[in-house]
This record gives C-alpha cells, structure tokens and sequence, in this order.
C-alpha cells in the first residue's frame, strides 16, 4: 500500500514537470524568436552607424564607391 | 480428529490447529513446496494421494493441507504484485530523474536567453 501511494506520486510529480518543460521549451522558442530580431536591429543599427562616420571620416580605408564629390576618392 | 501439535514448530508457514497457530517443520515446508512447483492447484485427489506418497506430510489433516496450498496460491499473488510495483517504482524513479534535468536545463536556457534579451535590448538604445 505504501508503494502504490509513492507510485501515484511519483506518477503525479511526472506529468507536473512534464508540463512545466512544455512551458519552458514555449518560453525559450519565444525569447529566441525575440533575440534574433532584437540582434537584427542591433546589426543593422551599428552598420548604419558604421556607414554615417564613412563619409565623415577621411582616414577610413574601406574604398567609398559613392560617385558623389564630396567622397574622398582612395588609392 | 484433528492432527495433534503440541510443542512448537519452526518454519516458516503457519497452521491453525484447535484455534492455535502452528508451524509446519523446515521439512515439511521443504516438501509443500517442492509439491507446490509441481502444482500449484492440486485437486482433492491428487492433495490425498500426496499425502500417501509423503509421508513427512502424513501427521498433517488433509484439511490442512489443502488450506495450505490456498495460502500459497494467495502468497504468491502478494509476491507478485509486490514485485510488479516495485517495477514500476523503478520506472517511474527513473522517468523522474530525466524529467528533473530536463527541467534543470531549460531553466538555465531561459535564463541565458532572458539576459541575452536585456543586454541587446540596453546595446540597442545606446
């Protein structure tokens, strides 16, 4: 009788965790989703922001391929 | 008449005899369940024609005997049925365990994922 009553515990405390890792999986899907679009902005942010100081910046080796003359055009 | 057992027996089955509980001796027990493997169920007969064969069970009521193999019929129900949940116990210990650091891990994924989440969210409004 005590290993039934420990059995349906057990069985019991299972099928929780079982739903709680459901739950956790869903949670880290969507924090993942949320992640990679937060670094996509964060990507594109910081490659604008590398581009604006292109122009500004005559030391900048990257060759500027932007006909116009304010460029500095580079060996 | 009833079969006479006045001093007390070892082994490790018990009997009724007036009212009393008795044991049968190491041997007979050694016997019964010998007797028992062979057959479990005896029919009357087979139970009468034992007892002539053995005569180690010969001072037993044929009564007695046939309550004897009731028992451990019913003995080996309780055995097997303990045995079956013990199994399952294992399994389900087991199961138990896995589910645990299954939970264990995705705690800490989560985890990761929310600081992740807050450390681009505060790298985005810089």
């Amino acid at each position: 009788m005590v290993m039934e009553r420990l059995n349906s515990n057990l069985y019991l405390q299972n099928c929780y965790i079982m739903k709680e890792n459901e739950k956790l999986r869903k949670k880290a899907q969507v924090l993942n989703q949320e992640n990679q679009a937060l670094l996509s902005e964060l990507k594109q942010k910081l490659s604008k922001a590398n581009n604006n100081s292109k122009g500004k910046n005559s030391a900048n080796t990257i060759p500027d391929l932007n006909l116009s003359s304010t460029s500095n055009p580079n060996p | 008449m009833m079969a006479v057992t006045s001093s007390c027996k070892e082994g490790t089955k018990i009997a009724m005899d007036n009212g009393k509980y008795v044991r049968y001796t190491p041997e007979q027990v050694e016997a019964l369940e010998r007797l028992y493997h062979e057959c479990p169920k005896p029919s009357s007969m087979r139970r009468q024609q034992l007892i002539r064969e053995c005569p180690i069970l010969s001072n037993i009521e044929p009564k007695q005997i046939k309550v004897w193999f009731q028992n451990r019929r019913c003995r080996e129900k309780q055995r097997k049925e303990a045995s079956r949940l013990q199994a399952v116990n294992r399994k389900l210990t087991a199961m138990n365990k896995l589910l645990m650091e299954e939970n264990d891990r995705l705690q800490k994924q989560v985890s990761q994922l929310v600081y992740e989440n807050s450390y681009f969210r505060q790298q985005t409004q810089n």
